[in-house]
């Protein structure tokens, strides 16, 4: 069995799962979900430590009172079982898996005590279970009329729980003797709320409801559980997404548009108030500062009492799409993601700038050689340059790709799919979808076609420059691998194999090149006639979509759909470590160039860096 | 493709740079001891005559770096004439020619005029007096010194590197005399079509097949004609007088009968081609 490659960093957090985001009760750690792993992270040091187990996306994280316990559901495929994993805090380990729920567990809560947990399925199940955690068994469920979206336990017995939901809000009662859940309708009256979260008072009293109406639910729970007022006076817009009691018995409200309103606990209404960027998905309150994580992947640490907010880090939400160094320092990434651009000092986990185009997807992004330009191909067909400190447009190549409406011969990008620059800068390459390459030359003051080169059938996914710029290699979905002279602009060599190849590399002598693509192999080439020397097959699994070899020719790294980052000797094909940690398709891997790390970017929308020593 | 050192290139990128946003190691300085002046505090301005002790000639206090006080370091006060105390230093060499001319020190000695442009201008016109030089030749051997240098020299160096072929002008066109081939050959295909497409024509108009009933009829028509002849021939006189009328219209008869009977044999053949005039 191989070596565990070691992490140095991790870049990510999935904003969107409601409630994800928890503090530890100690203070210490922050528990967050990352596409299908969970993310436990040190608050001072930025340490991250990973709970892998998840076989889909996390839906909904919970965690006990004194802390020792962590569940986590998850959604799947159709037809199949979500599964509830119950975590222990202190081992990092899983203790029980528990399957039951159809397709998606949706949310879950622990009781007081810490013997118990119940989880709520989601629209094709609509089941509520509660569990005994010592054994990991269900004790008893029942159905749902509605579809439930929030559950919590009361504080002080462990035998009454409520789920709200979509126009249902009930209060269940749980008999272990006769394990059975027997249910109190709350009395709403006229009302017609959908409930999104939950807040149970100290006392066990009243309980607060956050509704998509924008409005919080002030709700007797005490018989015959009757519905008090509402509050704040003006509702917030976009939907209540997050509530949470803090010690003083105030409540504090996580709106969609982004807003943190502290109310008052006897008449809702509102003290003060923030805004913070994306909606507010989770709130978890520590001492005197309590963490906010929003739908845009941010999280905040936000004072209590002045209620300011100072970020605290933030990442990509949605799929990246592609990373890339600088050639001369290997703390400067640049990360591209649907709508931007994300340059990152990952000495330090720290976001510099943000590049926003909106509506549109950038699909590749490289610096150019001097690292005076940050050049990127998007999803409408052009190329654009920005500055690297400023984030200013340099200039832009209209209709460097055709996009015809969005159709596409392969691939699931549209527009400019692949860029590479020459080494002296003066010549950009870019491959489109409509599997053409083409070469610009760039001036500071005009970019202009030097030549369109269509032999492609297919998405170009890859493009790699020889270090002298006599030629180029082109990779593409129609299963071959072209070989560009660029001097005359002619195809010079070509490979073919029955695969989507997805990259292709130059070793460091340009004697061979190495593939990868979707027929989940790699495959060593002559650079020079073209024959295949060496097929390794990577995995039974998944298509191999990432590929990159070390400065020194001695190693290369591969990453894909099976979700693992392996290190591979080059001379004896062999892997010698894998990294574990990626919870989707990996979709870029680059090293460093100094080669002490290997960054690696995920559909998940996060970014991990590895430590690789030459040893 | 250019190639050659990234550094030196414009690659349409600003002034900006990824590399700027390293952060840079914050050194600490040691701080120095507090500076203090070599020269006493007291020293007078720069030039400055203020509060100076005069005579003769006023001394100028910190001039020229010289930090020393005039009211006691010597000023104002010790300036005196060269050779008022022990005569001239001993390395002052006074050469008797030249002593000083007639305003040389109140008028400017007078330099010769020289144009700013002097490099590039014309050379002067020669003077009237000036002569050319004459009978100036060369021995050199032009004939041997041409082949050594032709020997002795260097390939002309060939052009470097394929030449862009996609930047040609006449690039993704057909040559030109490929076209004026073509073109000629088209000419001459018409021109042969039009020859034959006349030729045609014509035997299409004027040549037609002469049917038998025709044929037929022509021929009865002709044997006719014989027969009247005949009987008119057989009814001549036996005895007929030979004068010249009569032996004339004897003579035109036999020809024309003849004439008749070449006619019927040419009708007789068997495919009878006529033109219709």
């Amino acid at each position: 069995m191989s070596q565990k490659l070691e992490l140095s960093t991790v870049i990510g957090f999935g904003g969107q799962v409601p409630s994800g985001m928890h503090l530890h009760p100690s203070g210490s750690h922050l528990i967050y979900p990352l596409g299908s792993t969970m993310v436990i992270r040190e608050v001072k040091s930025n340490k991250c430590q990973f709970l892998h187990g998840h076989n889909g996306a996390i839906t909904c994280v919970a965690m006990s009172n004194s802390g020792r316990y962590i569940a986590s559901g998850n959604s799947t495929h159709m037809g199949f079982k979500a599964d509830v994993i119950l975590w222990d805090f202190k081992t990092k380990t899983m203790v029980h898996r528990m399957s039951l729920h159809k397709v998606k567990v949706q949310c879950l809560s622990f009781s007081n005590d810490e013997k118990y947990l119940v989880s709520v399925g989601g629209q094709d199940d609509n089941n509520v279970t509660v569990w005994d955690l010592e054994v990991g068994k269900p004790i008893c469920g029942a159905e749902l009329s509605q579809l439930g979206l929030c559950a919590t336990f009361f504080n002080h017995t462990n035998s009454l729980l409520v789920i709200g939901g979509k126009y249902l809000l009930k209060v269940w009662e749980v008999n272990f003797q006769d394990r059975k859940l027997t249910p109190h309708d709350c009395r709403l009256g006229q009302l017609k709320r959908v409930i999104t979260s939950v807040a149970m008072d100290r006392d066990d009293k009243a309980l607060y409801c956050g509704t998509t109406s924008g409005d919080v639910l002030y709700v007797q729970m005490t018989e015959p559980y009757n519905f008090k007022f509402s509050g704040p006076h003006a509702k917030i817009s976009q939907g209540v997404l997050s509530v949470a009691i803090s010690s003083d018995r105030n409540v504090m409200v996580g709106g969609g548009d982004g807003s943190v309103t502290l109310l008052k606990f006897d008449d809702l209404s509102k003290i003060k108030g923030t805004k913070l960027m994306g909606a507010v998905t989770s709130l978890s309150l520590g001492g005197d500062t309590f963490f906010c994580g929003t739908s845009q992947s941010v999280m905040y640490s936000v004072n209590r009492s002045s209620l300011s907010a100072s970020l605290l880090s933030t990442c990509h939400s949605e799929r990246i799409n592609d990373v890339s160094y600088p050639r001369e320092t290997s703390d400067i990434i640049v990360t591209c993601s649907v709508n931007d651009i994300r340059l990152w000092n990952i000495a330090q986990s720290k976001e510099l700038l943000r590049i926003q185009v909106p509506n549109l997807e950038c699909n590749c992004v490289c610096f150019s050689p001097s690292g005076k330009a940050i050049v990127s191909g998007w999803s409408d067909g052009k190329i654009r340059a920005f500055g690297p400190q400023t984030g200013k447009l340099l200039y832009v190549i209209n209709d460097a790709h055709k996009i015809i409406g969005d159709k596409k011969i392969s691939g699931k990008l549209v527009g400019v799919t692949a860029l590479a620059m020459t080494n002296d800068g003066s010549f950009i390459i870019s491959g489109g979808s409509d599997g053409q390459a083409r070469v610009w030359s760039i001036t500071k003051d005009n970019q202009k076609l030097a030549a369109s080169m269509k032999e492609h059938k297919a998405t170009i996914n890859c493009i790699v420059v020889k270090k002298d710029n006599s030629e180029c290699v082109t990779a593409s979905d129609d299963g071959s691998c072209i070989i560009w002279n660029l001097q005359r602009y002619a195809r010079q060599n070509i490979m073919y194999a029955q695969t989507y190849f997805k990259q292709v590399a130059y070793l460091n002598d340009e004697s061979q090149l190495l593939t990868c693509g979707s027929d989940k192999q790699i495959t060593y080439w002559d650079a020079f006639d073209c024959n295949a020397i060496r097929e390794l097959p990577e995995s039974e699994t998944g298509e191999i979509h990432a590929l990159d070899i070390s400065p020194s020719g001695e190693y290369f790294v591969t990453a894909g759909l099976a979700k693992n980052v392996h290190l591979w000797h080059y001379d004896q094909g062999e892997i010698i470590k894998t990294g574990q940690g990626h919870s989707g398709n990996v979709t870029k891997i680059r090293f460093s160039p100094d080669s002490k790390f290997i960054a690696s970017v995920g559909d998940e929308g996060g970014i991990f860096i590895w430590k690789h020593s030459a040893k | 493709m250019k190639s050659g050192n990234y550094y030196y290139n414009n690659d349409g990128d600003s002034e900006e740079s990824v590399y700027n946003l390293i952060e840079k190691p914050v050194t600490h300085t040691e701080k120095t001891t507090m500076y203090r002046s070599k020269y006493p505090s007291d020293t007078p301005p720069t030039s400055s005559t203020f509060g100076l002790k005069n005579t003769s000639k006023p001394g100028v206090a910190n001039l020229a770096g010289q930090f020393i006080h005039p009211d006691f370091d010597g000023g104002g006060h010790t300036i005196q004439k060269e050779c008022a105390t022990m005569g001239r230093t001993t390395k002052h060499h006074i050469n008797p020619m030249n002593y000083t001319k007639k305003s040389e020190k109140s008028m400017p000695q007078p330099q010769r005029f020289t144009y700013s442009d002097e490099e590039i201008r014309k050379p002067k016109v020669p003077l009237r007096n000036d002569k050319p030089i004459m009978g100036l030749t060369t021995d050199k051997n032009f004939i041997v010194s041409n082949a050594v240098e032709n020997i002795l020299s260097q390939p002309k160096s060939l052009q470097k590197g394929e030449p862009n072929w996609l930047a040609k002008s006449e690039f993704g066109k057909s040559p030109a005399y490929l076209s004026k081939i073509k073109q000629e050959i088209m000419d001459e295909y018409e021109y042969i079509q039009e020859m034959q497409d006349h030729q045609h024509n014509r035997g299409n108009k004027e040549m037609r097949a002469l049917s038998d009933k025709d044929r037929d009829a022509l021929i009865e028509q002709l044997k006719d004609k014989w027969a009247t002849l005949q009987k008119k021939y057989q009814g001549i006189s036996f005895s007929m007088p030979t004068d010249k009328v009569h032996v004339q219209r004897k003579e035109a008869l036999e020809a024309e009968m003849d004439k008749i009977e070449k006619d019927i044999e040419k009708l007789s053949r068997r495919h009878i081609f006529v033109v219709d005039e």
